[in-house]
C-alpha cells in the first residue's frame, strides 16, 4: 500500500470508529476532553506503526486497545491519590480484552447517544454544540470544520476547546437526560443537526465543496440517531425532512447557478432513493402513534410533494391542513405565510389573502420580502391588479438580490399592463 | 460520494450461479444492518441468479431484437447482492467492504467497488 | 417487485467518454416515464474501472487482494444500473425494451434481474422495545 493510500486509510478509519472510541472512552474516563485526547494519541500511534506493519485486521478495535491503554497509562502516573482516578484505573485494569469488546458491542448505542446528548447540551452556544458534534461524532478535523463555515481554523479549535471546558465545568453528567428533560434535550440534538443540515443545503452551487458535506454528515448523523432512539417521531421526522430535502439537489440549481423555486423543478431530476428513504422514514415516526412535533409535520408536508409525480398533482389540501398542525404546534410569521400559500391553492387567494392581512403589521416581517411578493400574488389573482402591481414593487425594493428583483419587477410589469 | 458494492460468489470456471443459500442471505442482511446503523446505507438487495435472468438485445433505437432467457458470463452475471452507500472517500467504501464478514463460509468471491457518478459527469 | 436493468461498458465508456447529446436526452425521457409512472427507484451511471477497485478472496483464504482498476475485460463490466418497482416480470421486460439504446455501436444487450425482496429501511422492532425499556430505565434509575 503506498503511503498516501495508508494515509487515507486512515483517515477513512478515524471517520468510522472515532465516534465509538470516545463514547466508549467518556464513558470510562468521564471526561470528554480526556477521552478525545485518548483517543488522538491512539491515532498518532496508528499514524506511526500501520504504515509499517500494515492496517490491522480490526482497525477498530486496536484503536480502541491503545485508547484503553494509554488510559491505564496516565491512571497509573498519576500522582494524585484522588480516589476517583483510583477507582477508575482499578476498574480499568481488571477488564480483559474480550469483556471491552463486548461491553463495546452492548453499550455503544447507549454511549454514543449519551456522546450526542453532551455535544449537543444546552449549556454550550450553537456554534460550540455544532462545532464539537462534528467533530466528536463526525470525526471531522477542525480545518475541515473551519472550511464548512468559512471561519479560521483557530477559532474552531479555541470554541471546541472552551466547549469542552464549558462541559468540565459545568459537570455535565454524562448520562441520559431523566424523563422529564428528554424532550428538551432532544430538540436541541435535533436543532444541532438540522442546523448542519441547512448550512450546506443553502450553499450556493459552484461554491465550497464542503458545503455538501455538511448535508451528507447532518443526514448520516440523524440516521445514526435513528437507530439509536428508535423511539422518538421527531428523531424520525427530522430524518424524513432531510431525505426528502436532499432528493432535491440536483434540482434544485439551474444551468447558470440560479434558484429554482420547488413548484419549478424538474421532478425528473428528484432523487427517488432519498425520497423512499424519506417516505419510509416518515412511516416509523407515523407507526409510534404520538402526534407529530415540527420536524414530523414538515416532513409530512415535504412527502406532499415529493409524492407528486407533477406539480398539478399537489395535494394541496392535505399541505393545507399540515400547515394548520405546524402553526398550532410550531407558530411563526413564516409558518403564516406558508399557511397562506397552502390554503391558497387549496381553496383560492380569497382565503390567502385575509391570512396574509393578519401579518403585515407583525415586525418579523417589515423586512421580509416574500410577504408582499405573496400578497401581490394573491391579489393579481384576485383581479385587483394595480394593488399587486404595487406590492410587487415594494418586494422589488425590499431584496438585494437582483435576480428577484428582475422577477418580481417583471411580474409588476405585467400586472400593469394587462 | 456514492460507491456501488458489488458482492460476487465464487463461481468454477462455465458453473451456472446459484441462488444465494441461507448464510450467504443472513450475512448480507446482518452486514446490511451494520451499514444502516452507521447511517451510510441507501440501498441494498440480492440478485436472482442470472440463470434467471433476461437479456434483452438492442438494435436501432427503441427496437429490442431477441429477447433471451438465461445469463451467463456477461456484465453483473455473478453479482449476487449489492449494497449502495454514501460515504467520504473511496478509502471509507473499501475499509466497508473488506467488513464483510464469513466471506469464505458463505462463498465470496469478490467484491467489485464502483463509484457512481455525480452531476456534471452524468450527461 | 423490482428489478434492476443492467448496461455493460463498452470500450467507449470505459475511456470516459459521455453519450451523445441525442442518446442523453432520450435517457433522461425515459427516466421521466420511469417517474411519472412511479417505477423509478434509481437510476446511475458508473465512472470507469479505472476509478473501481476489486477485493478478492481465494478459496484457500486469508487476506484479501485489493486491485485498483482499470480492469480489462469491458464486456464483463457495469457501467450503470436502473432499479425499478413494478407489478409484474412481464411490465419489467416492458420497461427494458423501452430503455433507449445504450449502445453508440448500435449493438449490445441490457440484462434483466430481479430484485430478492430487501427493505431498505430496517423495521426492527427489537430496536424499539430495547429503546422503550432505556427510557423506562433511566426514569426509575436514582441520580448519584
Amino acid at each position: 500500500m503506498t503511503d498516501s493510500r495508508i494515509q487515507r486509510t486512515i483517515d477513512a478509519v478515524w471517520r468510522m470508529e472515532s465516534a465509538k472510541i470516545i463514547a466508549s472512552l467518556t464513558r470510562m474516563v468521564r471526561d470528554v476532553g480526556l477521552a478525545e485526547d485518548l483517543a488522538q494519541e491512539a491515532l498518532i500511534a496508528a499514524l506511526e506503526r500501520w504504515p509499517v506493519s500494515g492496517v490491522p485486521d480490526n482497525p477498530g478495535a486496536w484503536l480502541m486497545t491503545a485508547a484503553k491503554n494509554r488510559a491505564l497509562d496516565l491512571f497509573r502516573r498519576n500522582k494524585l491519590r484522588d480516589r476517583k482516578y483510583e477507582e477508575i484505573g482499578r476498574d480499568l485494569n481488571t477488564r480483559q480484552e474480550e469483556d471491552w469488546d463486548a461491553a463495546l458491542d452492548d453499550n455503544i448505542g447507549d454511549d454514543l447517544l449519551r456522546l450526542i446528548f453532551t455535544t449537543c447540551h444546552p449549556v454550550l452556544s450553537t456554534e460550540a454544540r455544532v462545532a464539537l458534534t462534528l467533530r466528536l461524532l463526525g470525526g471531522l478535523t477542525t480545518d475541515e470544520i473551519a472550511s464548512a463555515y468559512l471561519v479560521p481554523e483557530p477559532t474552531v479549535a479555541q470554541r471546541i476547546v472552551r466547549a469542552k471546558r464549558t462541559l468540565a465545568a459545568a459537570r455535565v453528567p454524562f448520562e441520559l437526560p431523566p424523563k422529564d428533560e428528554l424532550a428538551a434535550r432532544l430538540s436541541s440534538v435535533l436543532e444541532v443537526i438540522y442546523l448542519m443540515f441547512n448550512e450546506g443545503y443553502s450553499a450556493t452551487s459552484g461554491g465550497n465543496w464542503i458545503r455538501p458535506m455538511l448535508c451528507e454528515e447532518a443526514l448520516r448523523l440523524g440516521r445514526i440517531l435513528a437507530r439509536i432512539a428508535p423511539a422518538e417521531p421527531e428523531v424520525h421526522g427530522l430524518v424524513a425532512l432531510m431525505e426528502i430535502q436532499a432528493s432535491r439537489f440536483k434540482a434544485r440549481v439551474g444551468a447558470t447557478g440560479e434558484p429554482i423555486l420547488l413548484m419549478d423543478q424538474n421532478r425528473v431530476l428528484w432523487d427517488q432513493l432519498h425520497i423512499r428513504r424519506g417516505l419510509a422514514a416518515l412511516e416509523q415516526a407515523e407507526r409510534i402513534g404520538r402526534p407529530f412535533g415540527p420536524y414530523a409535520l414538515q416532513a409530512a408536508i415535504a412527502a406532499c410533494h415529493a409524492r407528486a409525480r407533477q406539480a398539478s398533482e399537489t395535494d394541496w389540501t392535505r399541505i393545507a391542513a399540515l400547515y394548520d398542525a405546524l402553526a398550532q404546534v410550531a407558530p411563526s410569521p413564516v409558518v403564516e405565510l406558508n399557511r397562506a400559500v397552502a390554503l391558497s391553492m387549496a381553496f383560492g387567494p380569497a382565503v390567502g389573502l385575509e391570512i396574509v392581512d393578519g401579518l403585515t403589521e407583525e415586525p418579523s416581517m417589515k423586512n421580509y420580502h416574500l410577504l408582499p411578493s405573496v400578497r401581490g400574488d394573491f391579489l393579481m389573482k384576485l383581479g385587483r391588479k394595480d394593488e399587486a402591481c404595487a406590492e410587487f414593487k415594494r418586494a422589488a425594493s425590499m431584496t438585494r438580490n437582483s435576480r428577484e428583483q428582475e422577477l418580481l419587477l417583471k411580474r409588476a410589469a405585467e400586472c400593469a399592463e394587462s | 460520494m456514492r460507491f456501488m458494492l458489488l458482492v460476487k460468489a465464487r463461481q468454477a470456471a462455465g458453473e451456472t450461479a446459484k441462488p444465494p443459500n441461507p448464510d450467504w442471505l443472513e450475512t448480507m442482511r446482518s452486514y446490511n444492518d451494520r451499514l444502516e446503523q452507521a447511517g451510510v446505507l441507501l440501498a441494498s438487495g440480492h440478485l436472482h441468479p442470472a440463470s434467471s435472468g433476461i437479456r434483452i438485445g438492442c438494435g436501432a433505437y427503441g427496437d429490442s431484437t431477441d429477447i433471451e432467457e438465461g445469463l451467463r458470463g456477461k456484465a453483473g452475471a455473478d453479482v449476487a447482492s449489492f449494497a449502495l452507500v454514501d460515504v467520504r472517500s473511496k478509502e471509507e467504501a473499501i475499509e466497508w467492504a473488506v467488513r464483510l464478514p464469513d466471506v469464505g463460509r458463505i462463498g465470496v468471491g469478490e467484491i467489485e467497488l464502483r463509484r457512481v457518478k455525480e452531476m456534471p459527469d452524468i450527461f | 417487485m423490482r428489478f434492476m436493468l443492467l448496461v455493460h461498458a463498452t470500450n467507449e465508456t470505459e475511456a470516459g467518454e459521455k453519450p451523445s447529446q441525442e442518446l442523453a436526452d432520450a435517457m433522461m425521457k425515459y427516466n421521466e416515464e420511469l417517474a411519472k409512472a412511479g417505477a423509478l427507484v434509481a437510476a446511475e451511471g458508473l465512472y470507469p474501472s479505472s476509478a473501481a477497485v476489486r477485493i478478492s478472496y481465494s478459496a484457500a483464504g486469508g487476506k484479501p487482494k485489493i486491485m485498483d482498476g482499470p480492469f480489462t475485460e469491458a464486456k464483463e463490466l457495469i457501467a450503470g444500473f436502473t432499479i425499478i418497482e413494478v407489478s409484474s416480470k412481464e411490465e419489467a421486460i416492458e420497461w427494458a425494451r423501452r430503455m433507449p439504446n445504450p449502445y453508440p455501436s448500435g449493438e449490445g444487450s441490457i440484462e434483466l434481474r430481479q430484485i430478492f425482496e430487501a427493505p431498505e429501511i430496517n423495521e426492527n422492532a427489537d430496536w424499539l422495545a430495547k429503546e422503550i425499556e432505556l427510557r423506562e430505565h433511566v426514569t426509575r434509575k436514582k441520580r448519584p
